[in-house]
This record gives C-alpha cells, sequence and structure tokens, in this order.
C-alpha cells in the first residue's frame, strides 16, 4: 500500500533523478549554447582534417558556439562548406574579413574551429555568410618540413665544408700581397661554415625534440607561426648555401686569378666583397628566424633548458628602470654612436637608412673591445633619433638598432638570444655631454665577476 | 545422436523461452494501457526498487568513478592531457558503464527480488488467491512491477553516473587538488545530448527487460521452494543476459542514429 | 466435468448440483481433487470436459471480466489460507473492499475489524501473515473470503488445525452465513462439523462421486468407504 511515508520516498528518488538528468541535460546544454542566441555563417575548407560536427567554435578564443554540420563537396574542386553557429554576443568580433581555421586542442584534443576577430572596418558577417577558412596544416606537415629542412642544410654544408677548407687552403697558400683579401675571405667563410653547422644542430634538435615529445608532446598545438617560421628556415637555409656556394667559387676564381697574377684584382675583390655581403645578411636573416623558432612556445622549455635569454620580452620602460642591472650582477658599459657616421640614407627607400663602410667599421672597433665577455653578457643596441614626431623617432631608432644589430650578428656571428635592440626614439639620458643624441648606442651589460678576471 | 538431440532440444527450449517471454512482455505492454492502473502498486514498487537500491547504486557508482579515474589517469597521464580525465570519464560512465553497470546491480537486486517474490506468491497460491479476489493478478503483479523497473531503471542510472562523477572527483582531487567546480565543469566537455539521453533512456529497455524476466520466471514457478530459488536466481541470469545482449542491440541503434565519427 | 493434470486424471466426469441459500459439503480422502473441485466453480481452473454453470452462467465460457463480475459475488478459503503476504493482516481483510467498493477508508478499516473480530482475530490486524499460526491465517483468510459478503462462499478446509471450541465457532460462522441467503460450499475431513454445516453431502473417491445426500442418507450407505468415513469422527 502506498503510505504517505512511501509516498515521499518515491517522490525523492524521482525527483532527485529528474533533478540529475536535468542538470545533465542543463550542462551540456550549456556548454553547447544550446540556450544562447545564435547566428549561422559558413566556412569552406579544402580539407577538414579531423573536425566533426558537435566541434567548439572559438572566435578569438572565446567558446562561441558548435560545429553543426559539414557538407561535402560535389565536385573535386569543390571546398567542404561547414556550418557553423555562434552565440550572438560574439557576432561583433565575427566580420566579414574573419578568418576560419581549424585547430587542435593538444596533440590528444579534438579538433576546434578557430575564428580570428575581424577588422574593425569590415562590417559583421551577415547571417548564412559565408567566411574564409584557412586551410589548416598538420602536425606531420610540419615534421616533413623540418626534416627535409634538415637533409637539405647537412647536404649544403657537407658540400661546403669540402670546399671553404680547399679555397681557404689554397688562399693561404697563396702570394702575399693578397693576404688583406685572404684575411677577409678566410674569416667570413669560416664564420659562414660554422654557422651553418651550428643551424643543422638546432634544426636538428628541434627535430628530435618534435619526435621524442620531450615533454612537450602534450603542449604541442598546431601553429600557424610555427610553421611560417620552419618554412622560413627552409628558405633560408637554400638561401645561406647558394650564397656560401657563390663565396666559395668567387673564392676559386679570385684565387685562379691571383695565381695567374694577370687578373683585374681589385675589381674582383670589390665582387668578391659584395658577394660576401649578401651572404651576412642572409645568415643574419637566417639567425632571426632561427631565433623566432626558439621563442615559439612550443620549442621555449626545450630551449630554455638550454640557458637561452629572452631579451625580447623586455620593454624600454623596463629597460629604463634596470632590469638588466637590477640584480648587480651586471655592469654596464656603453659606447655611443652618431648617427652621421654610421648611416647613410637608402637609395632603395626614401626614408630609409643603411649602415656606411664607414659605419659598419665604427661598429667593429667600437665591440671589439668586449668581444671575449659576450659569451656571457647582454648587448643592447640602443636606438636614438631626434628628428620628427615621437612616433617617427621611435620607428628610425628602432631601424638604426636593427640595422646595426643585424650587421654585428652576421659579422660576429653573435648569438641573436644575447643581443637584443632597445629603441629609445629622443630619450638619451646619459649621452656625452647631455646632448640629445642621434645614433646608436651599445650598452654591453657585462658579468661583474668575468670584468674582474679579464680573458686574455 | 545424442548430442545433436541435446543441442537441439536446448535451442528449441531457449527459443521456447524467449518465445514465452516475448508474448508475456507484450502482453504486459498491452495492458499497461488498460484500466485499471493499480498506480499504489507502482509506487509501492518504486519505493522497493527506486528509493531501496539507491544505497547499492550510489556506492557502486562512487568506487567505480573511483576505479576508472585512476585508470583513465595512468592512461591520459601518459599523453600529458591529464586534463582531459573528468570528461574522459564522465564519456566513459555516461555513454555505457553506468548505464550497463546500473542494468546488472538491478538485474541482482530487484531481478532476484521479483523471481523469488512472485514463485513464492505463486506457490503459496497467493496468485489464485487475487485471481479469486477478481483481481487480474499478470496485471497487479507483472505490469505493475514492469512499469516501476522502467521508470527507476534510467533515474538509477543518471544517479549512478553523477555517483560516478562524484567519485572521480574524490581521486582526482585527492592527487591533483582539483576543485569541484572546475572538474564538474570539465566533465560536460565532451559529453553530448546524443550521449546523455540514448544512453540514459536505453536503460528503460534494461528495466523493462530485468522485470519481465523475473516476473514471468516467478509466475512460470512450480515445485514449491526449491522452484521459488530456482526462479529468483534464473531472474538474475536471464535478465543479466538479456541486459548485456540487448544492450548491443541498442547501442547499434543508437549509432545508427546518431553516428560517431572517429575522431 | 473432467480434469487431468499431466498423466494423472483427477476428475472424471463428476456430475453434481448445489441449491442456493443452502450448504454443500465435499468429502474425501487427502489428493481426491476436493481443492481442484472447488476452484473449478470459481474458474481458477478449467475442466478438460464438461461445464460449470454458476447462476445459470457458463463460468469456462466467460471472458476476463465477466469471470471477474462473477467472482466479485464469490469468497475463496483457500486451503493454504494464502495471505498476501506483503500486506497486513487487516490490509488482507480489507484487500477485497479495497478493491470493489467505493468505501472511504475508514468504514473499510472498520468493515474488516469486524471481519476480524468474526473470527477472534480483530487484535492481530496490524500484524503481518508471517507472525500468525497456522490455524489463525485461515481464520484470517475466511475473514477476507467473507468481506464482501459473497452469495457464493468456497472455503477449503475451514477447520483443519483449529482447535475444537474455535473450529465450532467457524461452523457457526458458516451458518450464520448461509441463513443470511449465502451459498457455502465446504471441503472438509471433520465430520461433526459437515453434520453441523451440510445440507447436502458428497463424497469424492478416484475421480467419482460414490455417494450424495444429507447425512442421514450417508450414514445409511452400505459403501464400505462411505461407512468409514462417516463414522470417524474428526477427519484425517
Ligand atoms: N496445479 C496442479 N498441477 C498438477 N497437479 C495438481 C494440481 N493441483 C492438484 N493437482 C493434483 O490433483 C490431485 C488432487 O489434488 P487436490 O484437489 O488438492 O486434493 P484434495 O482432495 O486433497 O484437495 C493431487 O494428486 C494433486 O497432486
Ligand atoms: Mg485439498
Amino acid at each position: 500500500m502506498a503510505t504517505p511515508a512511501r509516498l515521499a520516498g518515491v517522490g525523492v528518488f524521482v525527483i532527485a533523478g529528474l533533478a540529475l538528468f536535468t542538470l545533465g541535460l542543463f550542462m551540456i546544454g550549456d556548454r553547447q549554447m544550446a540556450f544562447a542566441k545564435k547566428f549561422t555563417i559558413y566556412a569552406e575548407f579544402a580539407k577538414i582534417t579531423g573536425l566533426q560536427p558537435g566541434a567548439i567554435i572559438r572566435v578569438s578564443g572565446a567558446k562561441a558556439g558548435t560545429v553543426k554540420e559539414i557538407i561535402p563537396p560535389l565536385r573535386p574542386t569543390d571546398k567542404f562548406k561547414v556550418r557553423l553557429e555562434i552565440t550572438e554576443d560574439l557576432h561583433p568580433l565575427v566580420r566579414t574579413d574573419s578568418l576560419a581555421t581549424i585547430e587542435t586542442e593538444g596533440l590528444v584534443g579534438g579538433s576546434f574551429l578557430g575564428i580570428s576577430t575581424g577588422s574593425e572596418q569590415a562590417p559583421p558577417a551577415p547571417e548564412n555568410s559565408t567566411i574564409a577558412g584557412k586551410e589548416p596544416f598538420a602536425i606531420a606537415d610540419l615534421l616533413q618540413q623540418t626534416s627535409e629542412t634538415i637533409k637539405k642544410v647537412n647536404e649544403t654544408i657537407d658540400d661546403l665544408k669540402g670546399d671553404v677548407q680547399d679555397a681557404v687552403q689554397s688562399i693561404s697558400e697563396t702570394v702575399d700581397n693578397a693576404s688583406q683579401l685572404i684575411d677577409d675571405v678566410s674569416d667570413d667563410v669560416k664564420t659562414m661554415a660554422s654557422a651553418g653547422a651550428r643551424i643543422t644542430q638546432d634544426a636538428a634538435d628541434i627535430a628530435d625534440s618534435i619526435r621524442n615529445g620531450e615533454g612537450t608532446i602534450g603542449k604541442l598545438v598546431k601553429d600557424d607561426e610555427l610553421y611560417r617560421q620552419a618554412t622560413a628556415i627552409a628558405k633560408n637555409a637554400e638561401q645561406i648555401a647558394r650564397d656560401a656556394r657563390e663565396v666559395v667559387e668567387e673564392a676559386k676564381k679570385a684565387l685562379n686569378d691571383l695565381q695567374s697574377k694577370n687578373g683585374p684584382v681589385q675589381g674582383l675583390a670589390s665582387n668578391f666583397k659584395q658577394t660576401m655581403d649578401d651572404a651576412r645578411n642572409a645568415m643574419s636573416g637566417f639567425a632571426e628566424n632561427m631565433e623566432a623558432l626558439k621563442r615559439n612556445f612550443l620549442f621555449r622549455g626545450f630551449f630554455n633548458n638550454r640557458g637561452y635569454f629572452n631579451l625580447e620580452d623586455i620593454s624600454p620602460a623596463q629597460y629604463r628602470q634596470g632590469v638588466l642591472t637590477k640584480d648587480g650582477k651586471r655592469g654596464v658599459v656603453r659606447i655611443w654612436l652618431g648617427a652621421p657616421v654610421l648611416f647613410e640614407p637608402d637609395p632603395d627607400d626614401a626614408d630609409g637608412e643603411r649602415l656606411t663602410d664607414a659605419g659598419k667599421m665604427r661598429l667593429d672597433s667600437a665591440i671589439e673591445p668586449y668581444l671575449p665577455h659576450l659569451g656571457d653578457s647582454v648587448l643592447v643596441v640602443e636606438g636614438y633619433a631626434q628628428k620628427g614626431t615621437k612616433d617617427e623617432q621611435f620607428l628610425r631608432s628602432h631601424a638604426r638598432a636593427s640595422a646595426a644589430r643585424s650587421y654585428l650578428i652576421g659579422k660576429f656571428h653573435l648569438n641573436p638570444q644575447t643581443i637584443a635592440v632597445m629603441p629609445l626614439g629622443s630619450d638619451s639620458a646619459d649621452s656625452p655631454n647631455n646632448t640629445p643624441w642621434d645614433g646608436v648606442a651599445l650598452a654591453a651589460f657585462i658579468d661583474r665577476t668575468a670584468l674582474a678576471t679579464p680573458r686574455k | 545422436m545424442a548430442i545433436v538431440d541435446r543441442v537441439g532440444g536446448s535451442v528449441l527450449s531457449s527459443l521456447e523461452f524467449v518465445g514465452a517471454l516475448a508474448t508475456f512482455g507484450g502482453r504486459a505492454i498491452v495492458s499497461a494501457f488498460r484500466p485499471p492502473y493499480e498506480v499504489g502498486e507502482i509506487v509501492r514498487h518504486l519505493y522497493q526498487f527506486g528509493l531501496r537500491s539507491m544505497p547499492l547504486i550510489l556506492t557502486s557508482g562512487f568506487a567505480i568513478g573511483v576505479v576508472l579515474s585512476m585508470h583513465t589517469r595512468a592512461t591520459l597521464a601518459r599523453f600529458g592531457a591529464e586534463a582531459m580525465i573528468p570528461a574522459g570519464l564522465a564519456v566513459a560512465l555516461v555513454r555505457e558503464t553506468g548505464p550497463l553497470t546500473a542494468g546488472l546491480l538491478v538485474s541482482g537486486r530487484v531481478g532476484a527480488g521479483i523471481g523469488a517474490e512472485i514463485g513464492a506468491m505463486r506457490v503459496t497460491e497467493q496468485i489464485d488467491a487475487l485471481e479469486a479476489n477478481a483481481v487480474d493478478a499478470f496485471k497487479f503483479l507483472a505490469v505493475t512491477r514492469v512499469i516501476a523497473c522502467m521508470i527507476a531503471m534510467p533515474l538509477l542510472t543518471v544517479m549512478m553516473d553523477f555517483a560516478g562523477i562524484v567519485g572521480g572527483f574524490t581521486a582526482e582531487t585527492a592527487v591533483s587538488g582539483m576543485s569541484w567546480q572546475l572538474y564538474f565543469e570539465r566533465s560536460f566537455l565532451y559529453l553530448e545530448f546524443s550521449d546523455l539521453i540514448p544512453a540514459t533512456l536505453k536503460t528503460v529497455v534494461f528495466g523493462f527487460l530485468i522485470a519481465s524476466v523475473a516476473s514471468y520466471l516467478g509466475f512460470t514457478t512450480s515445485r514449491g521452494t526449491e522452484g521459488v530459488g530456482e526462479a529468483s536466481t534464473r531472474s538474475v541470469v536471464m535478465a543479466s543476459i538479456l541486459i548485456i545482449l540487448s544492450d548491443v542491440i541498442l547501442v547499434k541503434i543508437i549509432f545508427f542514429f546518431y553516428p560517431q565519427v572517429p575522431a | 466435468m473432467s480434469k487431468s493434470f499431466g498423466g494423472l486424471k483427477v476428475l472424471d466426469d463428476i456430475t453434481f448440483e448445489i441449491s442456493k441459500a443452502k450448504a454443500f459439503v465435499l468429502l474425501g480422502r487427502s489428493g481426491t481433487g476436493k481443492s481442484v473441485t472447488l476452484k473449478h466453480i470459481i474458474g481458477l481452473v478449467r475442466p478438460d470436459k464438461g461445464h460449470v454453470f454458476v447462476d445459470g452462467r457458463e463460468i469456462t465460457q466467460l471472458d476476463a471480466r465477466a469471470l471477474s463480475d462473477v467472482r466479485k459475488h464469490m469468497g475463496f478459503l483457500f486451503q493454504s489460507a494464502a495471505l498476501f503476504d506483503s500486506m497486513t493482516v487487516g490490509d488482507n481483510v480489507a484487500f477485497p473492499l479495497r478493491r470493489h467498493t467505493d468505501l472511504p477508508d475508514k468504514e473499510i478499516r472498520e468493515r474488516a475489524k469486524q471481519k476480524l473480530a468474526d473470527v477472534g482475530l480483530e487484535r492481530e490486524f496490524d500484524k503481518m501473515p508471517a507472525e500468525l499460526s497456522g490455524g489463525m491465517k485461515k481464520r484470517a483468510a475466511l475473514a477476507r473470503a467473507m468481506a464482501l459478503d459473497p452469495a457464493i462462499l468456497l472455503v477449503d478446509e475451514p477447520s483443519a488445525g483449529l482447535d475444537p471450541i474455535t473450529a465450532s465457532e467457524i461452523d457457526e460462522l458458516l451458518v450464520q452465513r448461509k441463513h443470511s441467503g449465502a451459498t457455502i460450499v465446504v471441503v472438509t475431513h471433520n465430520i461433526p462439523s459437515a453434520r453441523a454445516i451440510g445440507d447436502e453431502l458428497a463424497v469424492l473417491h478416484e475421480g467419482h462421486i460414490i455417494a450424495q445426500g444429507t447425512a442421514g442418507d450417508l450414514d445409511r450407505s452400505d459403501d464400505p468407504l462411505v461407512k468409514t468415513f462417516m463414522r470417524s469422527e474428526a477427519g484425517g
């Protein structure tokens, strides 16, 4: 018989069960944003890379809705059409120029669809419109790319090693009156060869860390930036290889000419110098890319372990407050270099400047005393500019510092991690005689202990 | 020849059993829609099958949650995906572990009870006494139990799911100190309506099978007290087998309506 | 009317008629099919061959609903009492009232109490059947059978396991029911109570009714079996 106590018990049971079920439905609905007002748009992809209906959509990282449907293409040339339901709250961010990308949440996570915030000028994407989709790349593609790069660089370096050695050897064995040229050539070629070797090592390390998943595999995220960098490295490696080969060719030619003693030695020498410059620039570009790759968070843990310093994160304000000297371990030494000596207007760029040959020599001599310390110190190239508005000052000071830095990295084979640019605009606080400074300053932050016992 | 005969005979008798059971179940469904609805009896059984099963279901669910959590942790930690433990556990619980375990537990607790109770009523002529009192014994005893069991089963399953999530949380928070709010939120990360609703509703079928089989075996009890014990045991065995077999079919059906795209 | 279970022929073409408002007593040795005969009358068992008429209606031909209507006017005391052991004794007696009357619950409880008092069990109202002795169960079951004051009362061995005093009280109760117009069919081994209640007696043996008539008629029978039966004072 249904006594009141029993009825109450059954009531508790049924209500508790139904309440939990409703809670479950609500939690799922809440996650799927089933209860929010939504709008529908489409995105098109040639490859959907594991995206499936129900996958989460993120607009600039914010959870925004779910993929409702994936409509397969009718022809091979057509694309998959993906129907997206996005919460109305985030509609203002989804513009006609927003980009849709298929991304992965970690290596083991499911795919989700990311939509980038559009630009201010573009109107919000209308209901049922189609936004552009950026084709995804898979981690496998990246790995492939990296492997190919390594292979290519390895081959080039192997090829070069022999050639370079031959060339250097032959040159040093040649006539004495070409000693200036020999110095130039042998230094540059050696630098290049060793830079090449280091690049190979770094690239191999990266590839290994991807393969072995040294603690990073869980964090492995599909990352466009990473892909871009890997591609750039591959391109750079080719460029360097080409330049290096050219240097070697030129060196050989020079050698022959010198040996025959009737060639236009002077003309050849300047020609040769130009080639060397190109190679150096290419190398510094390459170094930049390597650096960017190292900063990529995927490899950050890996490179941090190897003791790299992240200078890039220091803002001018922090710099001015003395973050680099705060712990008292380092002392700073500045060498002031004026713009008139260093720079001349760039013939290729109306507003731009480029380093003059005299400027390069000035930089060479300025940095020389600090070279023994640079391994464990930090070099900051401070840029200064007095002309124009604050913006212009900033940009010019940045450009100046960057040009000097690139040159120094290329010339002295500096570790890009230990040399930074600091665009300080017109704010030249410690300049000689407190004159407003135009140009750059090389600020070497040197370990006090290293200074106390200078190396030989 | 003897073996062939024996095998043939057992095939025949199991076919007979299935046929009789299907007829019994079909009759139960048809007669459920005719008055009188015996609400009082249904409530009484709901109390027995539902509220009284809660301690069993909640403790088992909790324990299963703890164990599953430890297993998923071991597996997912290898991929550095500890953050997915709540979601992985919840998906496993809601889709299959919860419904199936709840079904088997209920078939043990409730199925045995129904088989024994109706069996005893059969051998002590209580079923005849009901009939003599102008009561439809089939409806009064079997249909009310079938309905109560069909109502109780999904509710118990949901409770089991949640108890499992709480158990998983307990194991997780002991290791990583994760907060309940975050754990609960993450539990629903990969759950879809198509996970929760069909998996929960399929236990209505389990409930139907448990109560039908047990009632049928109870009704067909003979040979006194010994027969009662046998009805009870066979109820559990047959209900468990039928639950697992029907689960295969039900999962197939669910997949047909909600295709699972491999990730 | 005939009935077999498996290969066992329990009833072999028996025929009898019971008059309204009379008491019919069915005698016979254990296992001769008395209980089976009684169950035929209420339709719990269907004959292999033959007919059962109650109030002129052929029981074996009725559908479930009509049979149920007929049963509402019948009370049945099972040999095994068959109390519902999931309910209290009081609820057992109230059960037919709850099912088949629209009386308020208070009224139903009062009537159930009264019926239990009739059989001397008013104090057992809230007990569970399992707490009762065999004889008490039998009396409670009789109270349930009489709860609706049925026009036809079928009782299977009402006095088995009862002391002689209680047994005669039960007999008195049945006689009262008969006087208030009910038709009563009693299966018993108790010859004194058969004599006390029965207007007509029948002896069942090996599937046949071997003797039928008033107590006096049977006393005069020269069938040795019947003679032995009528001479035994308390049934065996
Ligand atoms: N449901 C049944 N199934 C099989 N045999 C039965 C059934 N009911 C009664 N019998 C058999 O019928 C015979 C008569 O039983 P019963 O009518 O109970 O005897 P009694 O005259 O002692 O009341 C017995 O041999 C009994 O075994
Ligand atoms: Mg009997």
